[in-house]
């Protein structure tokens, strides 16, 4: 029995001398809200932003094993930054320009294309933004190509003889834009209209020899009216809509055609969009951001535009317009055995929403999704916590349409960003497609709303124009089919071909869309 | 002074092993393993035990009738469900296998065809693998995944040597002179982590089993 009773005490002073070998976890924070507790620090010091960077991006990125094989070691940056961020604390004065330095220098090898740091400098009371992608691309050589906005005058003017004509000798050809600035552009050069129709007005009014009073007030007003939109251009497109909002309430009694009220969802939401057939029945399309389901889906232009205007309604429907002309025609002219293939613009696309994809390639392709990626979410607060990975499908068009089995090609550049660089995986699956043009700038895992990032313990830290530090992550990690991470690398094209951007620039001739025009003319067979 | 305490120890031995026995034996039965881990802010994760087997072969050495020493060799598993109330698609059951060397001093006590006998020692185990099954749920594409995934391990990550205390309590029958079955239930608490610190940041997540199994013993 004494045996047994000295066992059992044995047993039980060991485990609770085991159980105080255990050791406890560090405490982390939540960075998806504002937390006095997690923030509070970095409002008045910089090292309390940098402790919000590191430690947020330590428990949010989804791609630590990545980077690890680049060769970063995220504690060795912790120990070379720390200090220098305790040094701008030991300063009176730090400028804008001196944080961003060092934001640079810290952030700036991070590979994913997406990332964008915006840190509020307390010392001078300005937010500074850093974003390691777009770092990278000026570093490139074809970085000039990224801001070149491509336009298709040159193909769509029948003399050059590269675009099919109707019976009337017009151009096969569309385009709308409803950004800022393509409304404004439409309304300072349109005949008839806007701008033109207010010159001539005042050159009416002036030539009148004896004006009434209303005729003299009308062109002192329409003067006005005129120096006024000058000042638009020296705005950001959020303040250009506002003022010219305001222009338009005020002067709404000129009736000048096209002086309508623009909606200022057209900032977030605006987007170019081309379409025209060109020699060969080769069916091209651009549109300049992923935001077309806005436009084309009835529920979603109702949620996003206020459909009561009659100038936002229409122009969403010639966005609708410009897209089905692409659609119906690259459909019937499969039907009739006459399509020649397809064009694809996506360069100098920024990327945008998902379900886009139903409408453009997933619009060629047979319904059930196309797999173009694997991906893998966070699923916890360590660095390495990551789900299985997962077969990331893009969306195809469900509706019965016809699959395209003609050459697809898509264009693709330094400045053609995510859904872009989705879409281009997509191409690249299909036995007849091909992508074209330059590599492409690498953010290929995906940004979502902070709600759904939060879903995964990932993603965004800070809330924007809330938090001092607010930092813009994705919240999974994409994979090409072959298993490999391309962040901060890129898609390279099948067929690589530089724009000439002084020839561009010149004539109008676009030397990677005359690429895919040839290659497209001779088989498309890759 | 080296060879005068080899001989004080022999000495003290000696009527010890006037009675020792060996014995081996197989053991198998069920394992339930907790698994602890700070949750941090993760509000809805739970991580709930999970029901496994473990099979080894056993060695004992008898000083007396009730003093022994025992070392098992077992395959052990050690498995756990980690899974979210919030969003029931996120639902992972790990299973883990671990090869066990558990040392313990076996202290018996009662009659000569049952006996009692509680055990108290260490152990040392190595992860030999890990596989985790269930469902995922992608957002991004919005639908719910079916996994079933062998886990490689990560050697800057993962831990795959374990250690720590082993307790245990049975009966032991005597069916013959050379023959005896035992039921036990003996508990392992692992002090090693499962994973190694590889960050500035600590994490530190432990293994707890409990095991009920049954053996037979061969006594030479």
């Amino acid at each position: 029995m004494k045996q047994i009773i000295i066992g059992l005490l044995g047993a039980g002073l060991l485990l609770l001398a085991a159980s105080s070998c255990r050791k406890e976890s560090d405490l982390l924070m939540n960075f998806d809200h504002y937390d006095y507790l997690v923030f509070g620090a970095a409002e008045k010091s910089f090292v309390g932003k940098f402790e919000v960077l590191w430690n947020g991006l330590n428990q949010n990125y989804a791609i630590w094993d990545y980077e690890a094989a680049q060769g970063i070691d995220w504690d060795a940056v912790y120990d070379e930054y720390r200090p220098q961020f305790e040094a701008l604390d030991e300063r009176e004065t730090v400028s804008d320009e001196d944080l961003t330095a060092l934001l640079k220098k810290f952030l700036g090898p991070l590979h994913d294309g997406h990332l964008s740091f915006t840190v509020k400098n307390h010392k001078t009371g300005r937010s500074v933004t850093v974003s390691p992608g777009l770092e990278r691309l000026k570093q490139r050589s074809d970085f000039a190509e990224a801001t070149v906005l491509a336009n298709l005058l040159y193909y769509i003017n029948p003399v050059h003889g590269e675009v099919v004509t109707n019976a009337e000798g017009l151009p096969v050809a569309a385009e709308y834009s409803t950004t800022p600035l393509g409304i404004l552009t439409r309304f300072m050069t349109t005949p008839g209209i806007g701008l033109n129709w207010i010159n001539a007005k005042i050159q009416e009014l002036a030539a009148v020899e004896n004006p009434t009073d209303l005729q003299a007030y009308v062109l002192m007003q329409l003067v006005k009216l005129r120096e006024s939109f000058s000042e638009l251009a020296k705005l950001s497109d959020a303040g250009a809509i506002a003022m010219w909002n305001d222009l338009q309430k005020e002067y709404a009694f000129l009736s000048v055609p096209g002086l309508d009220p623009i909606d200022p969802n057209f900032v977030q939401e605006g987007i170019d969009v081309k379409f025209a057939l060109l020699k060969g029945n080769i069916a091209y399309f651009r549109m300049s951001t992923f935001a077309l389901s806005r436009y084309l889906e009835e529920k979603n232009s109702r949620e996003h535009f206020d459909m009561s205007v009659p100038a936002t309604q229409q122009h969403v429907q010639q966005v609708k317009q410009v897209w089905q002309s692409w659609f119906e025609i690259t459909q019937l002219l499969h039907k009739n055995g006459s399509l020649g293939g397809v064009i694809i613009d996506l360069r100098g696309n920024g990327g945008g929403l998902v379900k886009d994809s139903r409408y453009l390639v997933g619009s060629l392709v047979p319904a059930g999704g196309i797999l173009y990626s694997y991906q893998r979410f966070k699923r916890g607060t360590g660095r390495y916590e990551y789900s299985a990975m997962m077969p990331g499908r893009l969306e195809t068009m469900e509706e019965a349409h016809e699959t395209i089995t003609e050459p697809i090609v898509l264009l693709i550049n330094c400045g053609s960003v995510s859904m872009s660089e989705s879409s281009a995986l997509c191409v690249k699956t299909l036995p007849n497609g091909t992508v074209i043009g330059q590599r492409s700038w690498g953010a290929l895992c995906p940004i979502i709303g902070n709600a759904e990032q939060s879903y995964n313990y990932a993603g965004n830290i800070g809330v924007s124009g809330v938090t001092p530090v607010f930092v813009q992550v994705p919240a999974m990690a994409s994979f090409t089919l072959d298993g490999e991470l391309i962040e901060g690398k890129g898609i390279i094209p099948d067929i690589e071909v530089a724009l000439d951007v002084n020839q561009y620039g010149a004539t109008g001739q676009d030397t990677q869309l005359d690429c895919a025009l040839q290659f497209i003319r001779a088989g498309g067979v890759k | 002074m080296r060879s005068k305490i080899i001989m004080v120890f022999v000495a003290l031995l000696l009527p010890l092993a006037a009675q020792a026995q060996w014995r081996v034996g197989v053991t198998g039965g069920a394992t339930y393993n907790t698994f602890s881990m700070d949750r941090q802010y993760m509000d809805d994760f739970r991580i709930d035990g999970r029901w496994g087997a473990t099979a080894g072969v056993s060695c004992q050495y008898d000083f007396t009738d009730w003093l022994a020493v025992r070392a098992d060799l077992n395959w052990t598993q050690k498995n756990f469900r980690k899974h979210r109330i919030l969003h029931n698609q996120i639902d992972f059951k790990y299973r883990n296998d671990y090869l066990q060397l558990p040392v313990t001093a076996v202290f018996s006590f009662g009659g000569g065809t049952l006996r009692g006998f509680c055990k108290l020692g260490v152990y040392g185990g190595y992860w030999l693998a890990s596989h985790r099954e269930g469902t995922d749920y992608n957002n991004f594409a919005d639908y719910t995944f079916d996994l079933s995934e062998q886990l490689k391990f990560n050697p800057e990550v993962d831990q795959r040597w374990d250690f720590g205390p082993v307790g245990g309590l049975g009966v032991q029958y005597r069916i013959s002179a050379r023959w005896a079955v035992q039921a036990e239930a003996c508990y392992y608490y692992s002090v090693v982590s499962t994973t190694r610190q590889y960050m500035r940041v600590s994490d530190y997540r432990y293994n707890s089993t409990a095991a009920i199994q049954l053996g037979v013993q061969y006594i030479f």
